[in-house]
This record gives C-alpha cells, structure tokens and sequence, in this order.
C-alpha cells in the first residue's frame, strides 16, 4: 500500500510529537497518572523536560556522528544486538498502541457514553489508525498539522476563556515540597516522554538542514510551554475541584462557558479523538518499522496491519492492566533503556559509525 | 480504492448500531432538583422537570413538579426514572436546592452523588431554601414564572447587585476539598407581606398571583400579605454542613470583597448632608496576608466609583459641592465598612472563612499554616482584619445646575 516512503519536514515532525505528547496531557488522571497536580507540576514540567533534553543527547549524537537513525547504526553495530534493540522497540510502540486505545476507551466510557461497549472503541480506533500507518508515515503526518492548529487553538480558547476565573491564590511555592515528591513527579512526568521513542524511529525521515537538534528542541519547548499553561490553568481557575474530577482539563473545557460556542468541552474532545488517532497511528507505524526490521521481506501493509491487530489484542484483554502500568516506574525505565541505554551503546560501538567510520548527514 | 472506502462506509454503517440511541422523548429533562430530608429517613427529592407531565395541571410555565422518596440519591433517580418512564436526564439541570434541614445534617454524599455525573455541568447553580426544597421548587405550580431558569437568573441578578453570593457545584465542592474554607450559598426564601425589607431586591422579586390553599406558597387571596421569593441572605456551608444563615447586611459585606458588583445603589444621608443616592460603576477589592507575631492579620482593601443620581440636600439644593462630595463619599465609605466588618463578625469572627484568607496565608506564611492546621478555626477567628475602604462620586447622573 506505501508505495515509495516519503520524507517528511521538520515541522511535521515536531507537531507529529507535539500532538502526541498531548495526548496525556489532555485527559491526565489526577489522581492516578504521572503528572501531579497542583503547584509541584509547575515546576516538575520543565525539570522533566530538561531531563528529556539530557536524555536525547545520546540519540542526537547518533544523528550527527553516525548519519543514520539509531536501529540502523544499532544493526550496523551487529545484527544480534539491532535484532534486540528492534525486538524491544516493536514492544514498547505496541504497549504505548495499545496504552493510547485503552485510554482513549476509558475517557470515553467514563465521561461522554458510559453505557457503551468499551470494545468498539478500542477495535473502531486501532482499525482506523492500523489503516493510516499501512499509508505511510508522509500520509499521516499531515493530519498532525491539523492535530496541531485544532489543540493550540483549544489551549488559546481556554485560557482566554478561564482567565477571569485565575485565581493566583492557589499557587504555592513548590520547593516546599520534599525532594522525594519532587523527584518521583519529575521521575513519572519524565517516563510520559515516550515521544522520544518516535523522535528516535522518524528523525531519520524528516528534512532537516542542521541536524535533528533544531526540531527536538522545538518540540520540548513547544510542549513544556504547553503544559505548564495546562497545569496552570487547572491550578488556578478550578482550584481544589480540579482534585475531585478523573479529567480536569475536559472539566475545564466543559466550565468554560465561551459566548460564540458555548461549552468548549465539545471542541476538547474532538480534538483529543484526533489527537489519540494520530497517536496510536504513529506508535503502529512505529511497530511496524520494527517489525520489518526484524522481517525485511513482509511488506510494510502488511507490517501494520499485524502491529494494529496486536495492540487491539493487547488493548482488549489487557486494558485496565495497562491503564495501571503507566502509573508504575516501568514506563520511565524502559524508555530509559530505549531512548538512553541503547543509543549509548550504540555510540559507543565503533562499527555503528559506518564502513569508513566517518560522519555523514 | 473503491473497495476500501465501500469497507470503510459499511462499517461506520454497521458500528453505528453498536451504541444505544436515546430518542428526546425517551428522557425525562430535569431543570431543577430539590433535596429535603424524608420523614423516614433518606431523601425526598423534588423535580421540577420540562414538559407538561401530562397535562394534569395548567402547564403554562412549560415545567412540572414530580417528587420522589428514597434512600440514596441514586436510588430515587433510578425509581424516578420508574415512575417518569422516561430516562431522568440532568445534563440541562441548572439548579440545586438543598432544604435547610438536610443542609444541617450533610450535604457531602448529594454534592457527590451530583459531581459523579458526567453529564451536570459542574458550573450549575446550587443554592440553599430558607425551609424546604419542595417549596420553592414548587413555586412554579402557582406562579409559571418561577422557573429554574428564572431562579438561576434571579440569584445571578442578585450577585451582580451585591445582594447575595453565587454558589456554582464547583465553588461549594472545591470548598469542601480544600477543607479550609467555607462555600457562601445564596438562601431563597419566601418573604411575606416584607416589601419594605427586602426592597433592595426588588427587581428580582415576583408578585404571585393568587394560591389556592394547600400549595407550599400560603395563600395571597385579598386582605392577606403577598408572597415573593426572595435572594437576599447568605448560607454557609462548612464541611459540608450549614453552619449559618446570615442577614443582608453580611451578604453585602461580603459581595464587597468579591469583585462581584456590577452595579448597584446606596444612599447616603444624614441630618448635616440630606440624601444623595448613587450607583456604582466599578468595584475593586483586594486581599493581602501578613504575619504579625503569632497572628495573622488580612488586609481587606475596597475601592468603589459611582454616580450620584439623585441629590436632595439639607437646604433644598440638588447640587452638591466639593465639600458635600467629599462628605458624602465619607458616609459610603462608612456604610460600606460596615457591612464587610458584620460579614467579618458573622462568619470570620466564628471561624468559617468565606473570603478564602486560607489560601493566602497558605500560599505565603506555609509554616504559619502548618503549625495552625489542626486548629485553623480558630486561627482564623483570632486573626486581625483591616478593612479599607474608598468611595468616590466620579459623575452626577443629572447635571441638576439649571433645575434649582
């Protein structure tokens, strides 16, 4: 079905990202998921983000010293070790597939059709997206630039909207917090940066003229901007309520109250249905990548077909199972392994570099 | 290509019919719930639902009123539904009334019960009766005007107006979350022959019609006092629990502090000025903590601008000089003082902190805070309050200088 791969630009990269980093954002849990809420949050974001920043130096030093993406340099390193580093990589794209299905279920089931059957969601949104990464990853990443304008414009609406209702009284320094919270809030916020994950595997298909530092940068950036206005907004215009809802930021939507439109939640949630499908599109295609790695004679439909089928098996029989696992350190220690560990490795190894051992771009 | 789009429509065809379509005829839309306490224990919770319910009664305010017993609050809306025989839908329920009775035990597992549904907007308007629920949910039976929607606007107006504070679902459980702070509802009571004391809210007020007797509202036949709702005092909700009804006078001290008035009149007079009436165009109040020893002392500072619109002065004048100004603003601004040190007394002074000083002295003396926690009632009682006011008369209504 992709008949030639196509590049994609810089920016489609970093809204690809941007959108998919979104998405937990959107409908964090509060009392469950990794971002805490509260005056802590303001300041465990940007130390999550330089933490992620840190992080991405191994991969952006493969990107500048090897010439290629990492899984290509890793198999270049030796086929055993590209063949582990892919194995765990197709793992991690089908759990975070089938994390996003299973989420997208449950905020659905929980707050807009609770009597529903929680299996059409899943099965209607891993159908949908294994079809959208069967076409290709140039096909899919210009829905995140719409992805990209809708979730601004959403952010902009409500905070213009909830501004009147800040209430900055509700801001509280949070160096008083002890170190451990601190730490364990930037350790979760940290592990929620399974971007990195496409960041690793796109990359390489993306136009750059300066190197893959310039967009990585951007989507940080972008993203921390983003949600410290989340956690801002939810600080301070819902204040103690926010603690007594599953998702205070569709809470906020739907109290917004804007005299053009109404309720804003209508507008959240289309948005989130976008940005979940582009989510779970990207991490099939990701599996895919991988998986013809492993298996260079399937075809790439096929490839992402099988990614989509599996992560809608693991999403229908594992779901609350995987709704709790991102609340546990797993996820902050396998995308360590994966975005940190291995990249390093693999820089480290001399036969990654290429036959003649020199830089390319 | 053809095929797959024929595969995609077929599905979207056939999955449609995985979800449950509720027709509007199927639901029985609720626009207001009322919550007393049952005689044998649990809730009695009164409906005042769209429709005509049948055309039992005249249906010319396009609501009826159902009721229903039971011991949780789901448990009446599931037999609600069975008595309705439609599916109770609260998602354009725009007002919650608790009894006063039920409001002295516990409101917590109703605001629950209500915040649980993801269908209510957390912004609906919740508000206390000065006796029970039914009744002023049953208004509407004898005067169509009083609606939800016509409540909802009633106490809104009165919040403009600085007559009574506006309690939001959110506001009263974002309260109680905080465990600090105490939620300011507005009480809707039925006032009798009481024009004259209640005059201050007397655009909200409603003249009903005459009653037939056995209606909640008493009859108003010739030669008895006239009944109307009335939006002017302030509940107060404390872990869950009412722990006061306060007077006018607070609920105006309080609205003070709020940046809540949009616009609304006093009256300046005494024996040396005469009487000067003004509107207020702008209200600006502030908050500030400090920490003074072992206390913690709020600051309280109120700015007001307003218009004199009508002027009548000792000597038979219209038109007042810089003197007279001046000496009017300095009664305002007493009267004003006034009522925020009675909301002070009524509320502060007794530990239930309406203003939300918590969060300020949380937010900048966080060792003072956790060292008073257990007891912070009482800090908050024993803790100084500095009220500051100004007034200014920036512009006459009239230029009155050609008139004398």
């Amino acid at each position: 079905m992709q008949s030639k791969a196509r590049d994609i630009s810089a920016a489609q990269l970093v809204m690809l990202l941007f959108v998919g980093r979104m998405f937990s954002l959107m409908t964090y849990v509060s009392k469950t998921q990794t971002v805490e809420s509260g005056s802590l949050s303001l300041l465990t974001i940007p130390l999550a983000s330089i933490a992620a920043a840190a992080a991405a130096l191994p991969l952006l030093l493969i990107y500048r010293n090897c010439g290629a993406d990492p899984l290509t340099c890793a198999y270049r390193a030796g086929r055993p070790f590209g063949a582990a580093f892919s194995v765990l990589l197709l793992l991690y794209c089908l759990y975070t597939a089938a994390y996003t299905a299973s989420h997208f279920e449950y905020f659905m089931t929980s707050t807009l059709y609770q009597n529903a059957a929680p299996w059409l969601f899943i099965f209607v949104l891993l159908l949908a997206a294994a079809y959208a990464a069967s076409m290709g990853l140039e096909a899919f990443s210009r829905l995140s630039v719409l992805a990209f304008v809708l979730t601004l414009g959403v952010l902009i609406l409500l905070a213009a909207v909830l501004f009147p209702q800040i209430k900055l009284a509700y801001v509280e320094n949070p160096l008083r917090n002890p170190a451990g919270d601190i730490g364990k809030t930037v350790w979760y916020t940290f592990a929620g940066n399974s971007e990195l994950i496409l960041f690793l595997l796109f990359a390489g298909r993306s136009r750059t003229k300066n190197g893959k530092g310039k967009p990585f940068a951007v989507w940080l950036i972008l993203f921390t901007l983003a949600a410290e206005l989340i956690a801002f907004l939810l600080l301070t215009a819902l204040g103690d309520f926010a603690k007594t809802r599953l998702f205070p930021m569709h809470t906020a939507a739907v109290v917004a109250q804007f005299a053009l439109f109404g309720r804003l939640d209508l507008f959240h949630i289309i948005t989130w249905v976008v940005v979940a499908f582009l989510r779970a599109t990207s991490y099939i295609y990701a599996a895919a990548v991988c998986l013809r790695r492993l298996f260079p004679k399937l075809p790439f439909a096929g490839a992402a077909w099988l990614s989509g089928g599996t992560a809608c098996l693991a999403s229908l029989l594992a779901s609350p199972l995987l709704l709790r696992g991102q609340a546990v350190p797993f996820g902050g220690a396998a995308l360590t392994l994966l975005a940190v560990l291995f990249p390093l490795i693999t820089l480290l190894l001399p036969k990654a570099r290429g036959v003649n051992g020199a830089a390319k771009h | 290509m053809k095929r797959q789009i024929f595969l995609a429509a077929l599905l979207a065809f056939l999955l449609s019919g995985c979800m449950n379509a509720v027709q509007l005829g199927e639901r029985t839309i609720v626009q207001a719930v009322g919550v007393d306490l049952a005689e044998n224990g649990g809730y009695r919770v009164t409906f005042q639902i769209s429709g005509d319910g049948g055309a039992e009664k005249d249906a010319s305010s396009g609501v009826y009123v159902a009721e229903e017993n039971g011991p949780s609050m789901s448990e009446i809306m599931t037999r609600a539904a069975s008595t309705q025989g439609k599916q109770i839908f609260l998602g354009s329920c725009q007002l919650v009334v608790l009894g006063a009775e039920t409001a002295e035990v516990d409101v917590t597992p109703i605001l629950d019960f209500f915040n649980a549904n993801h269908r209510i907007n957390p912004s609906m308007t919740v508000a206390l009766a000065a006796g029970t629920a039914e009744e002023v949910l049953r208004a509407v039976e004898e005067t169509p005007a009083l609606s939800a929607q016509r409540m909802v606007d009633m106490i809104r107006n009165a919040y403009l107006s600085g007559f009574s504070p506006r309690a939001h679902l959110m506001d009263v459980l974002g309260a109680q979350e905080n465990g600090s702070i105490t939620a300011a509802l507005p009480v809707l009571a039925f006032s009798q022959g009481a024009e004259e004391e209640t005059s201050s809210a007397a655009p909200e007020k409603e003249e009903p019609p005459a009653q037939d007797s056995g209606t909640p509202s008493e009859s108003s036949a010739p030669g008895k006092p006239k009944k109307s709702l009335d939006v002017s005092r302030m509940g107060l909700l404390y872990g869950g629990r009412l722990a006061d009804i306060t007077d006018l006078s607070a609920a105006r001290g309080f609205a003070w502090t709020q940046n809540q008035i949009k616009s609304t009149a006093l009256t300046a007079a005494d024996g040396a000025l005469g009487r000067v009436s003004v509107v207020t165009s702008s209200q600006k109040a502030s908050l500030s903590a400090e920490q003074v020893a072992d206390l913690m002392v709020f600051n309280i500072e109120v700015k007001v601008q307003g218009a004199a619109m009508e002027v009548l002065l000792r000597d038979g004048s219209r038109q007042m000089d810089e003197n007279e100004r001046e000496y009017a603003q300095a009664l305002l601004e007493e009267e004003i003082t006034e009522e925020i040190q009675h909301m002070i007394q009524s509320t502060q002074r007794k530990g239930w902190d309406i203003l939300g000083v918590s969060l300020l002295a949380r937010q900048r003396y966080p060792d003072f805070y956790q060292s008073h926690e257990d007891d912070w009632a009482q800090t908050i009682a024993d803790s100084g309050y500095n009220v500051e006011v100004s007034f200014e008369i920036n512009r006459s209504g009239v230029d009155t200088a050609n008139t004398q």
